[in-house]
């Protein structure tokens, strides 16, 4: 093992700025998610031996990485229930401008998403693992990471819809959007 | 109509989401839009494509040969573009100095045994 221990840690500080990107995904904050990190690189690194040398060393991080967080969330459960699909389905992202969504909108929509949804979507759509990857990682079926993926991107469609709530109607920035982009004229 | 744009439904056999994504990403050429992560739902007025339905007046948004909103093209290019970005701005950051710690502790106690 101590023969091969410095190349494996390059390769895993090398990966550390994905994993953390990917844990804030799964868990909404960068404390939780770099505690997350830490609990993965130690596993990882006394569970070596389960790597076969040549294969995928991120998907395999990945794989321990989302495990920790599920069987956390498992313990953790009212913060799971707070963050499922019951509360996403209420919650629409209205833009504070009109007409205009940015990074931390979409990351509140992204929070929204059932957590399996989320991952699908993450896996596939931002850290650039093809579909068999992303089941081998999330232990699924192909075809259930394709349909976490389209139920994630419907869902995300939805609550960035730039429509406020039909209570209030559309304010009067965005009536002039709409009827100057209506009539085909520029913004 | 010219509208040009064919929605392909999102249930079903269907080409590779993220194959799409890529796809559209080369087609699709913003008008200097100044900042790639926002999801300029507006800003798809400066192109040739007509604005998604939840833009229009409720009378045009019933247009037959007009896709649901939930399916435009253009928003699902926009909402790819923002994971990807949500993405990128975590993964740009150094590394915190507790991972080179354990690491290298890692490694030490290692090499001592």
């Amino acid at each position: 093992m101590s023969s091969v221990s410095g190349p494996v840690k390059d390769a895993m500080l090398g990966l550390v700025p994905n994993l953390r990107a990917f844990a804030v995904s799964l868990c909404g904050n960068i404390e939780r998610a770099d505690d997350l990190v830490q609990e993965t690189l130690l596993k990882a690194w006394n569970n070596i031996d389960d790597f076969q040398e040549g294969t995928n060393l991120r998907a395999w991080l990945f794989t321990i990485l989302r495990n920790t967080y599920f069987s956390d969330c498992r313990r953790r459960r009212r913060e799971v229930e707070d963050r499922d699909g019951a509360r996403a389905a209420d919650l629409s992202v209205h833009p504070e401008q009109p007409g205009h969504l940015d990074m931390q909108d979409f990351r509140k929509a992204l929070d929204a998403l059932p957590p399996d949804q989320r991952e699908a979507l993450v896996l596939v759509g931002a850290a650039g693992f093809s579909y068999e990857e992303a089941a081998d990682i999330s232990g699924c079926a192909v075809g259930t990471i394709k349909s976490r993926v389209n139920r994630a991107r419907s869902k995300l469609t939805e609550l960035l819809s730039v429509s406020p709530p039909h209570e209030y109607g559309p304010d009067a920035a965005t009536e002039a959007i709409i009827s100057r982009t209506a009539r085909g004229g520029s913004y | 109509m010219g509208n040009t744009r064919s929605a392909e439904p999102l249930s079903g056999p269907q080409p590779d989401p993220a194959d799409d994504d890529n796809t559209l990403t080369e087609q699709t050429k913003p008008s200097g839009a100044p900042n790639q992560s926002h999801l300029r739902i507006v800003h798809s007025a400066n192109q040739r494509h007509v604005p998604p339905a939840a833009m229009l007046p409720p009378d045009r948004r019933q247009a037959p040969d007009r896709p649901p909103a939930m399916l435009d093209r253009t928003v699902q290019v926009q909402i790819g573009r923002l994971l990807r970005d949500v993405f990128a701005d975590v993964a740009a950051e150094p590394v915190p100095e507790r991972f080179v710690t354990l690491l290298a502790q890692l490694e030490t106690k290692e090499k001592l045994r």
